[in-house]
């Protein structure tokens, strides 16, 4: 989400990127090592059960905010759009 | 509506499926060639149907099938399909995922982008013929103790390509690993643990000759 995938519509509004061939996901190549490290603490704010819900998909949301910090770090660049492709940053 | 038409819910989509197809062809289409081998067990009818039929000889998992199948079948198609060895998945169609991958001849094939007709007396290995019997191959086992997997539709495709991986020698490295495992997409991202998996079998495989 945060580097690749980018769903591109033509002008008649068909996806132009409808396959893996036009939308691209990480591959092995891509991926490095990636450490989980588990928050022990309860958030009863959140919710009643302390757990900060959901399984994957509220953990993933924050990747794509911490490589826009990354990339303006590296670049002085602030990146509001995801996928963050080079164009973007030219 | 009758009783013999109400919804059956102990019916599973894939016998709705091949029930609904059977009744189309069984109006349509006329019987398909005879196709007859001594050696090989008794010939499955294609699925799905078609006009003109051919017969081939597939060597799967070390057990002969001739059939007789749509010339355009792919070989992903007529694998599960037609023998229903469903643990090949069909991920893109495309040749783009991975999902499909088997052996032919030993060697890794992207099942969805060949046709059946093409792999003529050609030796067949899926998911369903690396384990042992009950035992499991040492990469199906390190898949599992690694984690190497979350939703599982890429990983009978990701075990193929890394067992014909380590049978070429090549899984020595990580970075090796990551490179030659990557017409293999997995969506879930368990990359990581999946090139752990490898590794360690790669450990326990080197030089064992499996």
């Amino acid at each position: 989400m945060a580097l690749t995938e980018a769903a591109h519509l033509d002008e008649k509004g068909r996806y132009a990127s409808a396959d893996f061939g036009g939308y691209h996901l990480p591959s092995h190549a891509d991926v490095p090592d990636i450490e989980v490290e588990v928050i022990n603490a309860a958030d009863e704010n959140f919710g009643a059960l302390g757990s900060r819900g959901g399984v994957g998909e509220l953990s993933i949301s924050g990747v794509a905010a911490a490589v826009s910090n990354a990339v303006y770090n590296a670049t002085g660049k602030r990146i509001r759009e995801v996928p963050i492709t080079p164009d973007k940053l030219i | 509506m009758s009783d013999e038409n109400r919804f059956d819910p102990n019916v599973t989509r894939r016998e709705l499926m091949a029930g609904a197809v059977a009744a189309g062809v069984a109006a349509s289409v006329p019987a398909g060639l005879a196709f007859a081998d001594e050696a090989a067990p008794a010939a499955v009818p294609a699925v799905g149907g078609s006009a003109v039929e051919m017969g081939v000889k597939l060597i799967v998992n070390g057990q002969p099938h001739a059939l007789s199948i749509d010339p355009r079948a792919t070989l992903l198609d007529t694998l599960r399909e037609t023998l229903s060895l469903t643990g090949t998945k069909k991920g893109c169609d495309h040749g783009q995922c991975g999902a499909c991958t088997v052996h032919v001849n030993g060697e890794r094939a992207l099942s969805c982008l060949m046709l059946a007709a093409q792999c003529e007396g050609d030796q067949i290995t899926t998911i369903e013929g690396i384990a042992n019997g009950d035992e499991l191959h040492p990469v199906q086992k390190a898949f599992i103790d690694h984690d190497g997997f979350q939703c599982g539709y890429c990983t009978s495709g990701q075990i193929m390509s890394a067992v014909a991986l380590i049978k070429e020698g090549h899984a020595t490295t990580e970075d090796e690993v990551r490179e030659l495992m990557s017409g293999n997409l997995c969506r879930c991202g368990a990359y990581p643990n999946i090139c752990k998996a490898v590794m360690d079998a790669q450990g326990k495989l080197a030089g064992s000759g499996i």
